[in-house]
């Protein structure tokens, strides 16, 4: 039974490892540990799909196994490898006994020449780690299709050495972007979680969490100001890490309060925004309005 | 009257929610129960968080999976129900029909006026003939606002399938640049490692890069919204796709056709207004395209695909001195035009021949079945 101490607590060591969450997340990494079901996460760029997954590890005393994807990306790469110049290097120093063909073929496609990648590392650890499946969106439908197998059977088959299984279950988590739509299975094997940008009073928590040295009036006007400038029709809207970035940036410039630093505030703006095009749309008349309601 | 079951209510949510759309399995429906029996029963903020996160499969259903919750257990406290199409309203049985049967459901008010999928499912279940009608017919004769979703989401659709032709994964092959390790391992066993038979890999052809450029002005109104989320798919299927909207000017709108809801890009285009109003100043635009950005977007894999019923009020001769600049960077030109559709009007009478032998596709793009045509052509180029 998962009580609202269970909540209070994972929020509690979540909060420690440097992450605010909100009650609906906690209570789905709940519901994530008792189903066991892998969670998907999809929210836009810098929301913190990934800072979550490596605050649950740090919560949880475990560690985190990152595969990144991106197109192209083949079992060799997720999976495992063979350690070829290993194996020819073996292949050679036995080429003068007597040693059957056999044998010398199980030894060099021994566990020993097996170069584990993150999916093998991660069903292969005693305790269970979290494993970060990122951007799953970049990869093809091929690896997709090999995933879902994978997190159904939590084993993996390799011809030369026979099927290998999971020592314990990892937490998994995936993350997207939504650049491309993902299959349906995939989808309804995963918990689905959509995160978006948090509210000024989970951002604000999230400064002060992060940058224990903030003045509270510039941490309350940097969230405010933010907020604005993401209302604005940008291409790539700042998400917590640029905020987080740009406060520390004033704090580092001994920038007590926005409103009366404009010029300094204006050279600081690139760590906001990440595109010419987007600092273009921050004209005089649009930044001073940012201003006056941060300062609000 | 005995109550239901608190597993019965939960199983006739997730009844509702299939009906909705919501792609829910058996496997979803138990571990929707077991979620509910790991919490108190009356917490029910658990239950909806619970629910949502088992049901809910992408952003879109996120954002209108409360508005069911909140209908389906609080009905006390639900919206006022949705405004009738436009058929509905001329024929009121249909109005009274659709009611009746979402009633059933018991989310007869939640139904979302704009919900895409909920449109799908009722040209889906409208019946084939009806879906195959409605892909040939010219998007301008769609007044029925469902009918016109419907088309677009499909629109969408059409152009997100081809990304399964576009894979890029390593092959291998009996003769290549790069030699394929594994392959050539397990070849040469038989001569102790050494690398006598060698296995090759390449990858597969790099997808092209993808340039929309998109007329926007007002004799393009009736199209614009099919024509963007069929634009919208490509840019995500596509991985180095750039979009540009023009009339009298040109944008550069990539951004915005990236924006995840398609809602949220109807509301912002829709909030540019200057984007869609005006005549068209067609070889200007591709002429400013050619000076500012050809040099940066269009190189020999580039697919240029321009969108525009060619009423242009520049001179012919600009317009082919532009489409030639492009010409000579890209590597194929496509011109989709939506008066192609209409009868009487043919490529001869559209495209002056000079123009016509720069480009390497001219077709319709009325409909959806035209556009199908299209997106067959550059899975293929």
């Amino acid at each position: 039974m998962t009580t609202g101490q269970d909540i209070l607590a994972l929020t509690d060591r979540l909060a420690r490892a440097g992450y605010v969450a909100d009650r609906p997340l906690v209570t789905t990494l709940l519901l994530m540990e008792s189903l066991d079901r892998p969670l998907l996460l999809e929210g836009d760029a810098g929301v913190g799909k990934t800072a979550l997954a490596q605050a649950y590890a740090v919560a949880h005393g475990t560690q985190v196994i990152r595969l990144q994807c991106y197109e192209g990306l083949d079992v060799a790469q997720a999976v495992y490898e063979w350690n070829y110049a290993h194996q020819l290097l073996a292949m050679k120093l036995q080429e003068r006994s007597d040693r059957p063909v056999e044998q010398t073929e199980a030894e060099i496609f021994s566990e020993r020449f097996l170069l584990p990648r993150p999916l093998l590392k991660a069903i292969t650890q005693e305790k269970p780690p979290v494993l970060l499946i990122d951007e799953i969106d970049r990869a093809d439908e091929q690896f997709e299709a090999y995933l879902l197998e994978l997190l159904s059977d939590w084993q993996v088959s390799i011809p030369e050495l026979g099927t290998i299984r999971a020592r314990s279950i990892p937490h998994v988590m995936l993350t997207s972007n939504a650049t491309r739509e993902l299959s349906d299975a995939l989808r309804r094997r995963c918990l689905y979680y959509f995160l978006d940008y948090p509210g000024v009073e989970n951002e604000l928590r999230i400064v002060e969490n992060r940058l224990p040295g903030i003045n509270a009036q510039l941490a309350r006007q940097v969230v405010k100001f933010v907020h604005g400038v993401r209302a604005l029709d940008l291409r790539k809207r700042p998400g917590v890490a640029e905020t987080l970035d740009w406060a520390a940036a004033l704090m580092a410039l001994e920038i007590p309060s926005l409103p009366e630093n404009t010029e300094r505030i204006i050279d600081t703006l690139g760590c906001l925004m990440k595109t010419q095009e987007d600092r273009q749309r921050l004209d005089g008349a649009t930044l001073r309005g940012l201003l006056f309601t941060a300062a609000g | 009257m005995p109550l239901d079951t608190p597993a019965v209510r939960i199983a006739d949510f997730v009844r509702a929610l299939r009906r909705e759309g919501f792609g829910i399995g058996v496997q979803e429906t138990l571990d929707a129960l077991r979620a509910a029996s790991l919490s108190d029963p009356l917490d029910a903020e658990f239950l909806r968080t619970g629910l949502r996160a088992l049901t809910c499969h992408d952003g879109a259903q996120w954002h209108r999976f409360d508005a069911l919750f909140e209908n389906y257990w609080f009905p006390a406290r639900a919206p006022l129900p949705d405004e009738p199409s436009a058929a509905e309203t001329i024929d009121p049985r249909l109005l009274a029909r659709r009611r009746q049967h979402d009633g059933l459901t018991g989310l007869a008010h939640a139904m979302d006026p704009d919900n895409t999928y909920s449109k799908e499912i009722h040209q889906i279940g409208a019946g084939a003939s009806r879906q195959n009608t409605l892909s040939r017919s010219d998007f301008r004769f769609l007044t029925d606002r469902r009918d016109q979703r419907g088309i677009e989401v499909l629109a969408e659709r059409l152009a997100l399938r081809i990304r399964r032709r576009l894979t890029r994964r390593r092959r291998e092959v009996a003769r290549g640049s790069r030699i394929h390790m594994r392959r050539t391992m397990r070849r040469n066993l038989a001569t102790g490692g050494l690398p006598v038979y060698l296995r090759f890999m390449e990858r597969r052809r790099e997808p092209p890069r993808l340039v929309w450029l998109q007329d926007v002005s007002h004799s393009m109104a009736s199209y614009s919204p099919l024509l963007t989320r069929f634009g919208r798919g490509l840019l995500r299927v596509f991985p180095d796709a750039e979009a540009f909207v023009f009339h009298t000017r040109l944008f550069r709108v990539t951004g915005l056709y990236r924006e995840v809801n398609a809602d949220a890009l109807r509301k912002r285009l829709e909030a540019r207004n200057e984007l869609w109003l005006g005549g068209t100043r067609i070889a200007e635009s591709l002429a400013s395209f050619n000076q500012w950005y050809a040099g940066r977007y269009v190189d020999r894999r580039s697919i240029v695909v321009i969108l525009s019923d060619g009423m242009d009020s520049d001179s012919p001769e600009d317009l082919i001195e532009a489409v030639r600049v492009l010409r000579q960077r890209a590597h194929r030109i496509l011109w989709l035009n939506p008066l192609l559709g209409r009868d009487g009007i043919g490529v001869a009478e559209e495209f002056p021949p000079a123009l016509r032998e720069m480009l390497d596709f001219i077709g319709p793009a009325h409909s959806l079945h035209s556009l199908a045509r299209a997106a067959e052509y550059l899975a293929s180029a």
